[in-house]
């Protein structure tokens, strides 16, 4: 009698392996949650004995895509009605159309209200954005022929504006004697519904906003949707971008216990937030922390490297640019952190040995994150920092050439070429500078290694999408927004896998189909590689393969 | 069951917004704050308790956000946001006196003042410290030129810092460049004045029916006037845009033309005015009576104001 064989092979339509010293093969040869060898079924035999696994036999076993820059408290945000203007599908495999008009916002909400059984139960919506219904506006009107019985509050996609319905006012005492500024009044007085900025949309209590990632992220239920959304677009690998909450006593511990779990299907980096909306200023005390959590890393949860924002969004005017500013009035955006303390954190960060990924919207940003990376270098020389220009959607091609000088890494927001595109182009930014944003081919001409990223909540988590639209550069209006910035549908798959494990110092365990690294996968109902631009957001995903098990898209959710 | 005799609004809680670009001393304006106070309920916000350096022996708890001092005051730091922060101040009783937000460097602290509209509290006003040293620089400077012009036009107060760095040369040529930059914006060197002045922390109940009570430092001149006639908000409104920068404070209790019946509250810090009902008179107090309140050494500006006000307003002894 002989044991059970301890390898599985699992032959395959094709295994692409984003590995160019072995670019496809037949079948992969796992052990445990790692790959034992990649070859042909014949080369495979040289392994010892093994079961075959045919459930793959018909598909394309790809890497499983590394998304490098996400939110973990995303998956929570399921929980309320989504009333955005791109198309989504949900963790569960819902498919949410976009809503292109109010009256399709209103029939969303109408069917959400029809499924409350609680008719006095507040309805929660999210991802409103009113640039894309210029001269017109949601108002506590529209919102009134949902309910005359529940509050109904709608948080928009910038997060600084939430309407809610003539209920809510009521509930929470708003009335046209309320003097806060930032509740908007109509003609006569009497407020519209609509509550700008964090003072005025405070004072909904009765329909809260949906904005609380914080709390989110201490929701094990959200997160398990957060991993399911993953495993539902074949990504194995997430960043948590970033924590505020890695200080806190047993808080990364709670969080093992959740990701570990061999359930949970991804492996997940948590950056720790540096500064710039909130994050502790003691850099000393963090590093301690940072080390230490360090020690404590699992196979599947990682912790150790920072996150910094510098500025806010473009589509928000709030992205800090260099001259010449925004299309309508030259404004300049806004900075999250002072520039010198950004400085004096970072050199601390970065003296510690600890890579930093940094949000730079605005070129302005991406130019204080350079310089202060150069003088960090000169005082306190590092190789393989991977410091990473994260979203660098403005960056431009001087910079490119300085990142690649100083070693620099750039996550791309490409994204904004699908979801805001047409309104950089006519409304924030105009053709000349919406065409050379998020200009990868630029970055690669450069020799800086890229990735690509959703930042979800903010775009969806769909890492074939994400790569499609960094390759094809297509506005929904039917626009190419910058052809000369497009890349090859293979350069952007590097950039979804190998790329983005580069980025996070894992290229050695994930991100490729090679011996040693974790049994990640994909599994596509068609090779990526023979699809074009456009069609690459299209391929089946039927799931993931997370070292080494197996989570088919849309199970047990 | 019926409430016999008046009914008297809860006092607002003043909101006092502290901006300025990183490094311009509201750290240590709000050191001196908590350093000064003994007794009085000062809630300060700030972004992160490490900056302001607390000592220690001066800490009785700390509880996730919040650090309480031996002598009454809070101090929360902003790692929960500033919606529950303001929801745990609004639930805290007995309610503090006042309420002093720092914002970020970088932050605008034009909207941060809103917070000063919620129910149960008032706007106390946006102090923006500039440093005479490296405000000229930072206004022209590569990276935040328009955020401090921003921080600036949002004042209404500017507090003039480290003028013990520069000569007093440099001090007035900084003021009259913001007079010319951010014009109607009330200028004044921080040194020497006592924080309550700007805040309103007077000792005991925070009665602002009882403008007398206001005992600031010994250093300024006060002058406390009353007021036979009924007073036209409008009007009192222009007197106080009217008066001389060095007049940094305003508080009183005025019978108005409007609502006689009732008292109304009013403080003005810098241009910042806030009027509010305060409730019925008292039986035996009807006159409008305020408490003006000059920088040090600006004795003589008040004076001048006493004497262009009267016979209007008269002083009381």
């Amino acid at each position: 009698m002989t044991a059970e064989p301890t390898l599985t092979i699992y032959p395959a339509r094709l295994v692409r392996t984003m590995d160019p010293a072995r670019p496809t093969a037949q079948a992969v040869a796992v052990r445990g949650d790692r790959i034992r060898a990649v070859g042909t079924l014949e080369e495979l035999k040289a392994y010892g004995p093994a079961h075959i696994d045919d459930r793959y036999a018909d598909a394309v076993i790809f890497p499983g895509f590394v998304e490098a820059h996400t939110h973990m408290g995303s998956g929570a945000m399921w929980q309320w009605t989504y009333v955005g203007h791109s198309e989504r599908t949900d963790p569960g495999g819902t498919r949410w159309p976009g809503c292109d008009s109010i009256e399709a916002v209103i029939a969303r909400l109408k069917e959400a209200d029809a499924a409350l059984d609680d008719p006095t139960a507040p309805l929660c919506a999210w991802g409103l954005d009113p640039i894309f219904f210029p001269g017109d506006r949601l108002d506590r009107r529209h919102l009134d022929q949902v309910s005359s019985t529940r509050p109904i509050g709608i948080t928009h996609q910038s997060g600084h504006v939430m309407t809610v319905n003539s209920v809510a006012l009521k509930l929470d005492g708003i009335t046209r004697d309320t003097a806060v500024e930032g509740v908007v009044k109509d003609g006569s007085g009497e407020p519209t519904g609509e509550m700008r900025e964090p003072a005025a949309m405070a004072l909904i209590g009765s329909a809260p906003s949906t904005l609380d990632l914080r709390a989110a992220k201490r929701d094990a239920s959200g997160i398990k949707l957060f991993g399911a959304d993953a495993r539902n677009h074949g990504v194995t690998t997430l960043v948590d971008l970033g924590n505020t909450q890695l200080l806190e006593d047993g808080y990364p511990q709670w969080l093992h216990g959740v990701v570990d779990d061999e359930d949970f299907p991804a492996r997940i980096s948590i950056f720790h937030m540096g500064g710039g909306f909130g994050g502790a200023m003691d850099v000393p005390a963090a590093v301690r922390r940072l080390h230490e959590l360090r020690r404590g890393n699992s196979d599947k949860l990682r912790f150790g490297n920072v996150k910094f924002i510098l500025d806010g969004s473009n589509q928000g005017f709030t992205g800090r640019l260099q001259s010449p500013g925004y299309l309508p009035d030259d404004r300049k955006g806004i900075w999250v952190i002072p520039p010198e303390q950004f400085a004096e954190l970072f050199g601390q960060y970065h003296a510690a040995g600890l890579t930093v990924h940094a949000h730079c919207n605005g070129d302005e940003a991406t130019e204080l994150f350079l310089d202060t990376v150069e003088d960090a270098l000169e005082a306190h020389p590092r190789w393989n920092h991977r410091h990473t220009v994260t979203h660098s959607q403005l960056s431009t091609a001087a910079q490119y050439r300085r990142m690649a000088v100083l070693g620099m890494c750039a996550n791309i927001f490409s994204n904004h070429t699908w979801h805001w595109g047409d309104q950089h182009h006519d409304i924030i930014l105009g053709p000349d500078r919406a065409a050379r944003m998020n200009a990868a081919a630029t970055a690669l001409r450069c020799g800086v290694p890229i990735t690509f990223h959703c930042d979800t909540p903010v775009t969806p988590l769909d890492a074939l999408a994400t790569a499609s639209h960094a390759a094809a550069r297509l506005t929904p209006s039917g626009r190419v927004l910058g052809e000369y910035e497009r890349i090859s549908v293979p350069e952007a798959l590097h950039a979804m896998t190998i790329g983005a494990a580069y980025t996070l110092k894992m290229d050695h365990e994930v991100g490729s189909i090679e011996a040693g690294k974790y049994a990640d996968f994909a599994i596509l109902g068609q090779d990526p590689f023979e699809a074009d631009a456009v069609g690459l957001r299209d391929v089946p995903v039927h799931g993931s393969v997370v070292g080494g098990r197996h989570f088919p898209a849309g199970s047990g959710d | 069951m019926t409430p016999e005799g008046p009914l008297e609004p809860p006092s607002t809680v003043p909101v006092t917004v502290l901006g300025g670009y990183l490094g311009a001393g509201k750290t240590t304006l709000i050191n001196r704050i908590l350093a000064r106070a003994s007794g009085e309920r000062i809630v300060v916000v700030v972004n992160d308790f490490g900056a302001v350096n607390i000592d220690a022996e001066l800490i009785r708890s700390r509880d996730g956000n919040t650090l309480e001092l031996a002598n009454g005051c809070i101090c929360c730091d902003l790692s929960g946001g500033m919606p529950a922060v303001m929801s745990q101040i609004a639930a805290m009783t007995p309610a503090p006196q006042q309420v002093l937000i720092e914002v970020s460097g970088v932050g605008d602290p034009g909207p941060v003042a809103a917070w000063g509209d919620h129910p149960g509290f008032r706007r106390g006003g946006v102090l923006v410290c500039a440093d005479v040293e490296t405000i000229q620089d930072r206004a022209h400077g590569k990276w935040v030129a328009d955020t401090v012009m921003h921080q600036l036009h949002s004042a209404d107060l500017l507090l003039l810092t480290k003028t013990d760095l520069v000569d007093a040369e440099q001090t007035d040529a900084v003021g009259a460049w913001l007079h010319t930059t951010v014009p109607g914006i009330p200028v004044l060197p921080l040194h020497g004045l006592d924080p309550a002045v700007l805040l309103d922390i007077a000792p005991g109940r925070p009665d602002t029916a009882a403008p007398e009570h206001h005992q600031p430092h010994p250093d300024h001149a006060t002058a406390l006037l009353t007021c036979a006639d009924l007073v036209d908000r409008e009007a009192f409104g222009a007197r106080l845009d009217n008066l001389p920068e060095a007049v940094v404070r305003c508080k009183g209790v005025l019978r108005t033309t409007d609502s006689p019946d009732r008292r109304t509250i009013v403080h003005a810090v810098g241009r910042r005015q806030s009027w509010e009902d305060g409730g019925s008179w008292s039986s035996t107090d009807h006159a409008s009576r305020i408490v003006l309140i000059a920088a040090p050494g600006s004795g003589e500006v008040l004076a001048d104001v006493v004497r262009e006000w009267a016979p209007t307003w008269s002083p009381t002894t």
